[in-house]
């Protein structure tokens, strides 16, 4: 009668098997966390621009947005960089869900959890000022920017 | 009489594994009749095949055994295996058999009988049956849940790591199977819920 353990034993050593080191699944492990934490850090910066595009460049504030046309406030969503957010936070539950564990985590819970801290880093980084600062390089080098975003710059000029 | 390695945990063995291929063999021995009977139940009913798709699944449990973690159950690390194995040659097959027919099952129906309150009057036989049936029509992802909570008897947290699903899920995915099989058996006539 055939001994299945051994012939299992048989077919590893006949295909010339050996278990992969424990850096490679290492490695596969970091890319994952790696990919989650830059997708926040990216999508925190897109928050950032958003929130100064939104709310300082166009002048909008949570008082005048009720009494704004909504036309102008639809005008000024800047949703080019809401998609870049969308996008990774997307990728970052991505990464996130193929971590170890990521699995155990309910998707709401993971995707509620990656829009709060991108929020709240976006925040800070455009109350450094980032937001504006990013806004304006990419007006100043770059074309196609411009196009993208409607800005109230446009009609300024 | 028991040998040493016999009473050895499965951790043990995988770390003894990892200096000495053959010891890889007892953890093969231990697990081999279960997961012959868990990929049957997935619908795999030739014997031959069933081998085959084992011996692959020990291979890559083997090629992988640097990323188990101990602080899972080997058992649930190894069911993943063998579960993804299962459905990718399935997959492959573009075929997946959908009926649970080993006569060693059957009182594991009546034991779903029993979790859905199937009223005793009823014909038993014909009801184990059709739960039978019935398992057969239900989506893979709820049948996938009920075999390895009424036929593999793992609990939710295991079941969440074998299928890589939050345990809240793996709650959800039950009762909504018994209400789909409840729903079944009562447009069958067979249970008055």
């Amino acid at each position: 009668m055939e001994n299945f353990p051994d012939n299992v034993i048989k077919e590893i050593e006949a295909r010339g098997i050996i278990p992969k080191p424990r850096w490679h699944f290492l490695i596969t492990r970091k890319v994952f966390w790696l990919l989650a934490v830059a997708s926040i850090l990216v999508g925190s910066v897109a928050f950032a621009v958003a929130d100064f595009v939104f709310f300082d460049n166009d002048g909008i504030s949570l008082i005048t947005l009720r009494d704004a046309p909504i036309q102008d406030i639809v005008q000024s969503i800047p949703f080019i960089w809401l998609f870049v957010l969308g996008l990774f936070i997307a990728s970052a539950y991505f990464g996130f869900r193929h971590t170890r564990k990521g699995y155990r985590y309910a998707t709401i819970l993971v995707v509620s959890c990656v829009i709060g801290v991108s929020i709240v880093i976006g925040l800070i980084l455009n109350a450094l000022d980032f937001g504006q600062s990013l806004h304006q390089y990419l007006l100043k080098h770059t074309g196609f920017y411009d196009s993208l975003i409607h800005s109230r710059d446009d009609e300024m000029d | 009489m028991k040998s040493p390695e016999s009473s050895k945990s499965d951790q043990e063995l995988v770390a003894e594994t990892l200096k000495d291929r053959n010891v890889f063999a007892l953890l093969v021995g231990r697990y081999e009749i279960r997961l012959r009977r868990y990929i049957a139940r997935l619908g795999s009913n030739d014997p031959e095949v069933v081998k085959d798709i084992l011996q692959e699944s020990f291979i890559k449990v083997y090629v992988n055994l640097n990323d188990y973690d101990p602080s899972l159950s080997f058992s649930a690390w190894l069911y993943r295996i063998v579960h993804n194995e299962t459905i990718n040659h399935f997959r492959k097959q573009k075929n997946r058999p959908r009926t649970i027919e080993k006569e060693e099952d059957l009182e594991l129906f009546e034991k779903i009988a029993d979790e859905l309150d199937i009223e005793e009057q009823v014909d038993r036989a014909r009801t184990e049956a059709n739960i039978q049936k019935a398992l057969g029509g239900l989506e893979e992802h709820y049948r996938d849940v009920l075999i390895l909570r009424f036929f593999e008897e793992k609990s939710y947290d295991e079941i969440s790591d074998i299928l890589k699903i939050p345990s809240g899920t793996v709650a959800t995915y039950v009762s909504r199977a018994k209400a789909k099989l409840r729903d079944v058996l009562k447009r069958s006539g067979i249970n008055d819920i």
